[in-house]
């Protein structure tokens, strides 16, 4: 798969791949600055991954933190198949997975108490308040709510193919490299995915401004 | 081209994954069909929603974890590095540990010293030992300058056996009654655990009374104020059956 992204960009990815070697080179001697480098790169997208994924500050930040760990801890068995990128985004992806598994296992009942709450503060009950802030802002806010409840609401398993294809804006192939499958599940995956969020987005996006001022449940 | 078959492909038309031929099958298909375009337009929608999620930047606790965590395995790589990195490190961590043990007792662990002397200080005057001076030989107020005769031995030709104080004898010459010119005085010097630590014969030879006297005597120390002190004994063993008794 890493063949193809090279073949896509040969210059590009052997730069890429230059700056790789050096930074994983640097890191194993345990050069300060590789580290640095290595999180001022990477911080921000992993979190952003994390976020959308999970749709959780708080669980982001801890899969963040699992994330790096592992990467601090593995870099020396990296053998550099794959672009660092693409290894760090698959360890990323992997430990959302397990947090957001541990979650429903751990904390199932806790959800499920917590259902009739989260029904009752759900995005179709709180489009009438837009009107108490600043419209604008509430509007921004607002848009960017529905989209990630509607996130939150489609199967996950599309969900990590159309985050990383939209919200990160990976290649198809670095994405069938990241989840270990094949380009044509990725294909599948981003398409049924975009479906479902159309699916669950349907009518809330394009409506108009003073339409949303008016108590509506979605459905 | 159906209507079904282009919206199987329009996700990937619409990220530019369609071959030449089927793309401009699909894309004459969708000037005709209203409905397909409209479930074009909507994709595009989510799409760009999608892209237009702000990203929030990394919260500043997680970026000071993140360069904690970076430090802390930065240690640990650079600690597994060679058995010397590791023998340094395990050396390093065991003086931090003892100095984080240690540091919070060392204000306590002095201020209780300090706070210890200061009250024995206080306290000592008001202490009372009981000293038993009336038991001492106090040597420097009796020996000098004439001298006292503590024992006698009894006895034909028994040496007469004075306790001296560190000053020299000026009383111990022929002209005083207790030694006459021919008599042999043994000077012993005693320390405090009452032995011999030195000797002198002043008139006459070594005998071996004397030797033995020397060797194998212990005295009990002279004692100054209730402590043992080192002292001098002068013996004078008589030339003639003469005892000297003085007290």
């Amino acid at each position: 798969m890493a063949t193809a992204i090279f073949e896509l960009h040969p210059e590009c990815s052997a730069d890429v791949q230059a700056d790789d070697l050096r930074l994983i080179a640097a890191l194993r001697e345990g050069a300060e600055q590789a580290y640095e480098e290595l999180l001022s790169r990477f911080q921000q997208p992993v979190y952003t991954l994390c976020l959308r994924l999970l749709n959780d500050e708080a669980e982001a930040s801890d899969v963040v933190q699992e994330v790096f760990l592992k990467v601090f801890r593995n870099i020396g068995r990296f053998r550099g198949q794959s672009s660092l990128k693409t290894w760090i985004y698959r360890i990323t992806v992997n430990e959302a997975h397990n947090a957001r598994r541990w979650f429903y296992r751990h904390r199932g009942r806790e959800v499920e108490l917590d259902q009739e709450a989260n029904e009752a503060r759900d995005w179709k009950d709180t489009i009438p308040d837009g009107s108490r802030s600043p419209f604008d802002v509430a509007f921004d806010h607002e848009q960017a709510d529905i989209i990630e409840a509607a996130l939150d609401r489609i199967n996950p398993v599309f969900r990590s193919a159309v985050v990383l294809r939209d919200v990160t804006d990976l290649s198809y192939e670095e994405i069938s490299e990241i989840l270990g499958i094949s380009l044509g599940t990725v294909k599948s995956r981003i398409l049924r995915g975009r479906e479902a969020l159309r699916e669950e987005l349907k009518g809330e996006l394009r409506r108009s401004r003073p339409l949303r001022l008016v108590p509506n449940p979605a459905e | 081209m159906g209507c079904e078959r282009v919206q199987e492909r329009i996700s990937w038309f619409l990220d530019r994954r369609l071959a030449a031929a089927e793309r401009e099958e699909v894309s004459a298909h969708l000037k005709s069909c209203p409905s397909c375009s409209a479930h074009l337009y909507s994709l595009e929608n989510v799409r760009a929603a999608l892209q237009g999620l702000n990203h929030p930047p990394v919260p500043a606790a997680l970026a000071i974890r993140l360069r904690v965590l970076a430090s802390h395995e930065r240690e640990r790589q650079l600690a597994r590095a060679s058995f010397s990195a590791r023998l340094r490190h395990w050396a390093d961590s065991t003086s931090l540990l003892f100095d984080n043990l240690m540091r919070p007792l060392a204000v306590p662990f002095a201020g209780g010293i300090l706070t210890a002397l200061l009250l024995f200080g206080m306290l000592v005057p008001n202490l009372s030992f009981h000293h038993n001076f009336a038991d001492d030989q106090q040597l420097w107020t009796t020996s000098a300058p004439g001298g006292r005769l503590v024992e006698s031995l009894p006895g034909d030709g028994a040496p007469t056996w004075f306790w001296t104080g560190n000053s020299p004898e000026p009383w111990l010459d022929s002209t005083t009654p207790v030694v006459s010119g021919d008599d042999t005085v043994l000077e012993l010097t005693i320390d405090a655990t009452g032995r011999v630590s030195d000797y002198s014969v002043s008139r006459g030879q070594l005998t071996p009374e004397m030797q033995s006297i020397i060797l194998f005597s212990w005295f009990t120390p002279a004692t100054q104020y209730g402590r043992p002190t080192s002292g001098k004994a002068s013996i004078v063993f008589h030339a003639r059956a003469r005892r000297h008794v003085r007290g």
